[in-house]
């Protein structure tokens, strides 16, 4: 409900008027008469008939203030109900990204502000079929075509709260796909970010608020030479004054030390904590929470950006078996990049000799070779694998081989270990065709379609396999060689839960089994727990929508990783620019219905019209 | 007086009725009425045998002819009828276009008339407050002027108490009596009509033959009221503010309705005649009402 214009309500004041001439009206008349006995009889039995004929008395008066009443009412352009009725369909867009946690009146979120709003257009007598849509980079249909308001206004209470990155274009997306076909509909957006609504009928409800935000977006440590450790954390001011706030940092969960930090409106700012002793630090990494946490120690209009994790990793020595005849090109690329890793080499008729398992290396690769037995717990990289049509044992798992294929076009295709060299080809001499077994991804492929490399998850650890050798191509020779090599190394060195530690907001998170175990449990920021049982040698967490720490947990293994809120969505101080593909958009901070308000000041017009008849008429009989 | 009272039209149709008097006289001078006594009149009335000491002039030789018994002859004796026309002299009788304190001094004149040409006793009393002013007895042509130039001067403009002032009068005879009234006085109308009951009963104890004639003014019957009013009692002064609508006159109208049919029955239940009157209803009307109701006849 609202009120175009509030000055008609200034004519009340001529109500105490009317009741004055009544007043005067009401003067009384005297006339003798010869008794009143009969008067005062007939007198009483009327008031005993009706008790309201005091007010029958004055019932002209009563009409004559109703209709000023009507007057006022009707000159304040009242737009009660049916806002917008006249479409058929009205879409509700709502942004539910990061920024929208901040706050937009005392205690009140921009997302909650959206709700409410929401929530009252509906509730507000429209008679419409209502789809709601809400959007954090990922547009979800929440509910369509319905005329049910409380089921609507549910939907939109359930929007909940995130901290993804997103613009509303993939919502914008979704919506244009829903009203395809439609003739009378329009959408309300509320969001507080630009948005390009292209040729939708839509009305923008913009819910930025201007104000001050200091962010935390990272926070990273360095190891010296002396051991001790050095914590950096970078500070941005989104607001519109100077930032002055005090920064704290955490060793797991207790308070190490407090620095203060200065950036001006729009800069960024880097605090350091220095010379943090070797033995504190070693104490942290073997603590049951390594971890780093650091804190804008102040509140302001976001709060969900105001701390950054930094998880702690070992950094043990990584043990590589290389069981080639001679490869140079995979010696050099072994070693590539890592002081750390210690690479063995042994030649094929030793390899049976040597206890692989034993000796506990990380990785073993085979280049030209397969084994008779399996290590039992390395990773491997079986290179240009001897292979019969006929696979017996553990191959029949591994290798799913089709065929030998001579001068054919190898290309990558996109996978973890072809970050970076997408869209890359080159020629091979001999290739081998294998099946994609079902626990593993393709990252290389002959020009027939068929699978020649391929990585996966297979009895508790990871196998790649390359269908050539490498010496039959100029593959090695060329710059995306190191760079395949790093990502393969990458992705076939690690057995642990997870396989990085920072994830954005709303990013799916694969956790690995480890050690046959056969369940994981992920607790989230809220320390809420969530069971997951392995039904495969990976599951997919998806359930990353709020920034902060979170841990997994599979038997007696614990990691951590951090979830981090997106840096776009800090900058709250940028108002929300819409644009159009053909026509002007308007923005307003409330859903704008002026259009329709005219509408009603009809009935209610007639309304009045009804009652100075019926008063005419009730004058007429008094005389 | 502003108004004549006794105008040409009241003189107009006197002479055609008299007044059918129940009452059987005793007692009182001789006059026209028949009475219970047997006497010197030429009415016969009955037979019966002679007995020593009757008047030997009245024996019937007809009879004694046929019968050879002796039989004296029965006259019944005419007497003369005593009427006490009373008037309210309230203040209410002073309300109304035409007044009806006119009507009732003019009601009161005809049946004086009626009375004194039927040979007839009348006497006038106006009731003034809780005060009787009586009129000396009226008889013969002569009296009438008199009791005209008496009716002519009651003055009206007190609060009456009907019943009160009604057992102030003094009653030696059976009579008839009049009472010209309103009926309106300061009391309920419940309380009202047992008064009047009451004044019935106690003139019926005085061997009285009574008769009510009601005078009622038309801006009673029909008030023409609008808006919101003070009316003010003419006898008490008191107030009521009203607002006049045709529903509260309808009202009105119902009670005043109940009122008459009460003063009514009440004058049934004693055998009394009860006649209303509006103040704009001529005497040849009133001599109307009186033959329909028999209470006169042509």
């Amino acid at each position: 409900m609202g009120i175009t214009r509030w000055w008609p309500i200034a004519l009340a004041v001529f109500i105490p008027g009317i009741v004055l001439l009544y007043l005067l009206k009401q003067k009384v008349r005297e006339q003798k008469i010869s008794s009143l006995n009969l008067w005062k009889e007939a007198y009483e039995n009327i008031q005993a008939n009706t008790p309201w004929e005091k007010f029958r008395n004055n019932l002209l008066m009563y009409m004559q203030i109703a209709a000023l009443i009507i007057i006022i009412i009707a000159l304040m352009s009242p737009y009660l109900t049916g806002r917008d009725s006249g479409y058929g369909d009205i879409i509700i867009m709502i942004d539910n990204s990061g920024s929208m946690s901040g706050i937009y009146s005392e205690g009140v979120t921009k997302l909650d502000e959206a709700k409410k709003q929401a929530s009252d257009y509906i509730n507000s007598g429209i008679d419409a079929r209502f789809s709601v849509v809400s959007s954090n980079g990922y547009a979800g249909l929440e509910i369509s075509g319905e005329t049910d308001k409380k089921q609507v206004i549910d939907a939109v209470n359930n929007i909940s709260e995130t901290h993804r990155e997103g613009a509303f274009d993939s919502g914008v997306s979704m919506v244009q796909s829903l009203v395809s076909g439609m003739k009378d509909y329009k959408v309300l957006a509320f969001t507080d970010e630009s948005v390009n609504v292209q040729e939708l009928n839509c009305e923008v409800i913009d819910l930025s608020v201007a104000g001050e935000n200091g962010a935390l977006h990272s926070v990273s440590h360095s190891i010296g030479e002396d051991g001790t450790v050095k914590v950096l954390a970078y500070i941005a001011n989104y607001g519109k004054s100077k930032l002055i706030t005090d920064v704290n940092l955490y060793l797991g969960d207790k308070l190490y030390d407090i620095q203060t930090v200065e950036a001006d409106s729009g800069k960024d700012a880097v605090v350091y904590f220095k010379d943090i002793p070797a033995g504190r630090y070693r104490g942290l990494l073997n603590s049951d929470k390594p971890y780093l946490m650091a804190e804008i120690n102040s509140d302001d209009m976001l709060m969900a950006d105001n701390s950054a994790y930094d998880i702690l990793a070992g950094t043990n020595d990584q043990k590589i078996l290389l069981v080639t005849e001679k490869n140079s090109f995979l010696e050099n690329a072994l070693t590539l990049g890592n002081t750390q890793t210690v690479l063995d080499k042994v030649k094929a008729e030793d390899a049976d000799d040597l206890d692989v398992s034993k000796e506990g290396y990380d990785l073993v690769v085979y280049d030209g070779e397969v084994p008779d037995q399996l290590p039992q717990k390395s990773n491997i990289i079986f290179i240009n694998p001897k292979l019969s049509k006929n696979t017996k044992g553990w191959q029949k798992d591994i290798f799913l081989y089709k065929d030998n294929k001579n001068n054919v076009l190898v290309k990558t295709k996109s996978s973890k270990v072809t970050e970076y060299i997408e869209d890359y080809s080159f020629s091979c001499i001999k290739a081998k065709e294998f099946e994609l077994p079902s626990w593993a991804y393709s990252f290389f492929e002959t020009s027939s379609k068929n699978t020649t490399g391929y990585c996966g998850y297979y009895g508790g650890r990871k196998i790649a396999v390359i269908g050539f050798d490498l010496h039959n191509t100029d593959f090695p020779l060329q710059t995306e060689f190191p760079i395949f090599m790093f990502n393969l190394l990458k992705q076939t060195m690690t057995t642990e839960i997870l396989e990085r530690n920072v994830y954005n907001a709303g990013e799916q998170v694969i956790v690995n089994r480890v050690e046959n175990t056969k369940e994981t449990v992920v607790t989230d920021t809220t320390e809420k727990k969530e069971q997951y049982a392995f039904e495969q040698d990976t599951i997919v967490y998806d359930n990353t929508n709020y920034s902060g720490l979170y841990s997994v947990k599979e038997g007696k293994n614990i990691m951590y990783f951090s979830v981090e809120f997106p840096a776009s969505e800090s900058n709250i101080s940028e108002k929300a620019v819409v644009t159009a593909d053909k026509k002007d958009i308007q923005v307003s901070k409330h859903i704008n219905d002026k259009v329709s308000t005219r509408t009603y000041i009809i009935p209610i017009l007639l309304i009045l019209t009804g009652l100075l008849m019926v008063e005419w008429r009730v004058y007429r009989k008094k005389l | 007086m502003e108004e004549r009272i006794f105008d040409e039209a009241f003189f107009k149709g006197l002479n055609r009725v008299k007044h059918v008097s129940r009452a059987a006289m005793q007692g009182g001078r001789s006059g026209m009425r028949r009475s219970k006594a047997k006497g010197s009149s030429v009415e016969f009335a009955d037979f019966r045998e002679y007995v020593a000491g009757d008047d030997i002039r009245r024996i019937d030789w007809n009879t004694y002819g046929r019968t050879d018994k002796l039989f004296v002859k029965l006259f019944i004796e005419e007497r003369e009828t005593y009427y006490s026309i009373l008037t309210d002299a309230s203040t209410s009788m002073k309300y109304g276009i035409p007044k009806k304190s006119i009507l009732a001094a003019r009601l009161a004149g005809a049946l004086t008339y009626m009375a004194l040409d039927n040979l007839d006793r009348v006497r006038l009393l106006s009731l003034y407050g809780d005060k009787v002013k009586i009129s000396s007895d009226y008889t013969g042509r002569q009296g009438f002027k008199k009791a005209l130039s008496w009716l002519e001067n009651v003055e009206f403009g007190a609060n009456t108490d009907l019943n009160c002032s009604i057992r102030r009068i003094p009653f030696h005879n059976k009579g008839v009596t009049v009472l010209v009234s309103d009926f309106f006085s300061k009391d309920t109308t419940d309380k009202n009509v047992e008064n009047i009951l009451e004044a019935i009963r106690y003139l019926r104890y005085m061997k009285q033959e009574v008769i009510l004639l009601h005078v009622l003014s038309p801006q009673e019957i029909s008030p023409e009221l609008e808006g919101t009013m003070g009316l003010i009692d003419s006898e008490t002064e008191e107030m009521l503010r009203i607002t006049a609508t045709s529903r509260l006159c309808r009202q009105y109208k119902e009670v005043l309705d109940r009122f008459c049919i009460k003063i009514e029955q009440a004058a049934k239940k004693y055998q009394a005649h009860y006649i209303r009157m509006c103040s704009d209803e001529t005497i040849e009307q009133f001599i109307y009402s009186g033959i329909k109701k028999g209470l006169l006849e042509s």
